[in-house]
């Protein structure tokens, strides 16, 4: 019930933020691309490449664009939950109650993830209904490769919450995104045969894939299947999992560990 | 005993400087306890460091027997910060529930709840008000009613006059009276020594870290009664001879000054002693040391070096 509390505080909080309709309105210009799945009608490329892989560029870059602006919007909000608090002095009149600080935690970032999730949904069923409209017929691959992206959403929203308390609250977020990025630049050549045959991966970028959080891993799991391509055969799911996994306890242990240090 | 708030060696340090020093403190139950101090005494970091808001650098505390450290220690505990913060979209009364909802108070109850702090407060007719718009006084009058929502044992009130009207101070006093024959222990925070004085059974006085002074109303001071007197013309000769009937223990204010006698019946030869020198006596008056007082002599005499094998 106590958490309860926090998570309806919390969800009233995000949803007065303004950068959450923002980034919804610029996600939905991302579905509104995916509603035609058509490059265009530039005569130039269309001979060039057949309607299927024009459907699948568009779709393609719909889904990241998607994906990118829900993270956004996810480390954006998971940034300040714990730090405004704190700089406000709210969080010293709530945990003044009988409140241990894990769930403080946990009652201030839940609403996160549930607002960055429940983003992603809307926009993950619009892309879905506006896919039926253009193929007359539903595929469950759009929502499982969203489900996909929840997970990733709710890792990176954990990872800048927790980065958060260590460097300046707006710094967070920007961090969080270089990071975002090299990993996906790590499982590249993990994931497009093309491009193996330009880039072998050195033993550093190897290094990084395996070790950084695997969100790059799993983005192009997503587009894998939104594609119908066979992802899993890339790369170890197990490992994938146990890497979730690991950075999903050392990130909420590293956030309870440093807030429980704070004074307030 | 158990007592509301047990404190041993408690020690706070920031870097190379002590912010507490050695507290040792108990609070018995059912008291109003008056904590007293200059600005950066340490009063709110004790505060905090009960509520465990601010970790101790050494020693330990407790409320009603479990270690501050525990959640459950502050299950019966209301608090009021100084200068409280509270989400400005929220309305009075969402505010509320949403402690109750953190206290733990039965959902049937919350309603009831609510509806006598805000009456206590009064701030009925401005429940559904967003705290954002609120003025200063009716914003401390919110946080008193979240510190009293549930009926706490303790109630840690950290300045709680702050922006509180006359009329505010005279329905505070009430309220706290209240819950005390109810059985609440209080322990109040205050910088307005009057009302310390008019509602605290016992005080601590804090500076610079320290416990100065703890005890009873009556037992903090140990000068006793003094002589009070108003007089136009005080002179040379007069201070003189005031000297000698008091033993030097004569305080000069201009028009007013106070003379510490040890025999009531030497007011008649002070008075003698001024008209005598040519001075008016306006009035004349045996008074006990005020806390104001008290507490102004002690953080003097504390800051100026004396009083160093304190009692």
């Amino acid at each position: 019930m106590k958490i309860w509390a926090l998570i309806k505080i919390g969800l009233k909080e995000c949803l007065r933020q303004r950068v959450v309709y923002f980034i919804f309105l610029i996600s939905l210009l991302f579905v509104f691309m995916a509603k035609g799945c058509d490059i265009g009608t530039i005569k130039g490329e269309s001979f060039l490449i057949g309607k299927e892989a024009r459907q699948g560029i568009t779709l393609g870059i719909s889904f990241h664009g998607i994906v990118f602006w829900s993270i956004m919007l996810c480390g954006l909000l998971a940034s300040q939950v714990l730090t405004r608090d704190m700089d406000e002095g709210f969080a010293s009149v709530t945990l003044a109650r009988p409140l241990s600080r894990d769930s403080f935690i946990a009652g201030k970032l839940l609403p996160v993830l549930i607002i960055s999730a429940l983003n992603l949904t809307i926009l993950g069923w619009l892309f879905c209904w506006f896919f039926y409209r253009t193929a007359g017929a539903i595929t469950m691959q759009i929502p499982l490769s969203f489900l996909f992206m929840t997970v990733s959403i709710a890792l990176y929203g954990l990872m800048i919450c927790c980065l958060s308390l260590f460097i300046p609250r707006l710094l967070a977020p920007l961090a969080g995104i270089v990071l975002y990025m090299l990993s996906c630049w790590s499982s590249l050549p993990y994931f497009f045969e093309n491009l193996k045959i330009l880039w072998t991966p050195s033993e550093t970028v190897q290094r990084l894939h395996m070790l950084l959080p695997k969100f790059g891993d799993l983005q192009f799991i997503g587009a894998s299947i939104l594609s119908g391509g066979k992802p899993l055969d890339a790369v170890n799911p197990l490992f994938i999992a146990c890497n979730i996994a690991i950075y999903a306890c050392v990130f909420w242990f590293v956030t309870a560990w440093a807030f429980k240090r704070r004074e307030l | 005993m158990q007592f509301a708030i047990e404190a041993q060696s408690l020690v706070k340090k920031y870097g190379g400087f002590a912010a507490l020093d050695d507290i040792n403190l108990a609070v018995n139950r059912g008291e109003i306890f008056g904590f007293l101090g200059p600005n950066g005494a340490g009063k709110s970091t004790f505060v905090k460091i009960i509520l465990n808001l601010v970790h101790a650098t050494s020693g330990s505390a407790r409320i009603f027997g479990e270690q501050i450290e525990r959640p459950q220690a502050r299950k019966t505990v209301g608090f009021l910060p100084e200068n409280i913060r509270i989400y400005p979209y929220l309305s009075i009364e969402e505010f509320l529930r949403f402690h109750s909802e953190l206290i733990g108070i039965a959902s049937k109850k919350i309603n009831d709840d609510i509806n006598t702090c805000l009456r206590d407060v009064n701030l009925e007719s401005v429940r559904t008000q967003k705290i954002g718009t609120l003025s200063k006084g009716m914003l401390q009058r919110a946080g008193i009613a979240q510190a009293i929502l549930g009926n706490p044992e303790l109630l840690i009130l950290d300045e709680p006059t702050s922006g509180l009207d006359p009329i505010g101070f005279t329905e505070l006093r009430r309220l706290l009276l209240e819950m005390k024959s109810r059985g609440t222990t209080i322990f109040l925070n205050s910088h307005l020594l009057s009302e310390v004085e008019r509602t605290c059974d016992r005080v601590a006085i804090l500076n610079k870290g320290k416990i100065i002074k703890s005890g009873s109303r009556d037992d903090l001071s140990d000068r006793g009664k003094h002589l009070e007197v108003v007089a136009e013309g005080f002179n040379e000769s007069m201070e003189k001879a005031i000297n000698v009937l008091s033993q030097k223990n004569l305080e000069n204010d201009g028009k007013y000054f106070r003379i510490y006698l040890s025999n009531e019946k030497d007011s008649v030869t002070v008075h003698r002693i001024i008209v005598e020198a040519g001075g008016w006596v306006q009035s004349l008056a045996w008074k006990s040391e005020s806390l104001e007082e008290l507490f102004y002599r002690l953080v003097k005499h504390e800051d100026m070096g004396f009083n160093k094998d304190r009692p």
